[in-house]
């Protein structure tokens, strides 16, 4: 298990992967914050932390939404952000956030 | 529709319509969508799915996908068991609320 136990622990995380991948978290921390913690309930629940504006049931098939998602990457290049708007491209401006479509099959 | 979720009520001055939010517990942009909701002083009903009982989950996304033809994602708001939109899009609620256009800069757009 990821050990996301706490929001501060996930934020890490994020900062973590940002960096590794070259994207920022996102600043608005009125989003992220409930991103942050969306991805410990997902973690407590399922044991990986599952993306957590996506339904899912923690299964096997469910493994390309583990944070960050499979699709995430597409959608930066293409958006300036990933589905849940945790994760940002260098120049995109957080004001501009919102729902994306689902690049997911 | 949706006869088989106890939806949790949220009170406000513009009652006018029925306006159901179906939201996952975890998700950024359901909390926007509701706080939305609320500075708008708008009255709905909203249930977060991730925390039902997997069954009555499942009926309620093919009930909402056979009745409107696409596929359930978060948040979706329902108004009058007649019309929906899916995502949080601030201007496409303005418009399905038939609110006025906050001042909102969309992906690609200018800000001139």
């Amino acid at each position: 298990m990821t050990e996301l136990t706490d929001p501060a622990a996930a934020r890490r995380y994020a900062v973590q992967v940002a960096r590794h991948r070259g994207w920022v978290v996102n600043p608005d921390s009125g989003l992220t914050d409930t991103i942050l913690e969306g991805l410990v309930t997902q973690n407590t629940r399922f044991g990986k932390p599952f993306c957590p504006c996506r339904d899912i049931d923690g299964t096997e098939a469910d493994r390309d939404v583990v944070c960050p998602c499979r699709y995430a990457a597409a959608d930066i290049a293409e958006c300036g952000q990933c589905y849940c708007g945790l994760f940002l491209s260098v120049e995109k401006d957080p004001e501009t956030v919102r729902s994306i479509p689902e690049r997911r099959p | 529709m949706f006869d088989s979720i106890a939806f949790h009520p949220v009170a406000g001055t513009e009652d006018r319509r029925h306006i159901r939010l179906l939201a996952l517990s975890t998700c950024g942009f359901c909390r926007r969508g509701q706080e939305f909701l609320e500075k708008h002083h708008i009255a709905y009903e909203y249930v977060h799915l991730d925390t039902l009982d997997p069954e009555v989950k499942a009926a309620a996304k093919q009930e909402f996908k056979d009745k409107f033809g696409v596929g359930l994602s978060y948040p979706a708001l329902v108004i009058d068991d007649t019309e929906q939109t899916v995502g949080y899009v601030k201007r496409f609620w303005e418009d399905l609320l038939r609110l006025p256009h906050e001042d909102e800069v969309s992906p690609g757009e200018s800000r001139d």
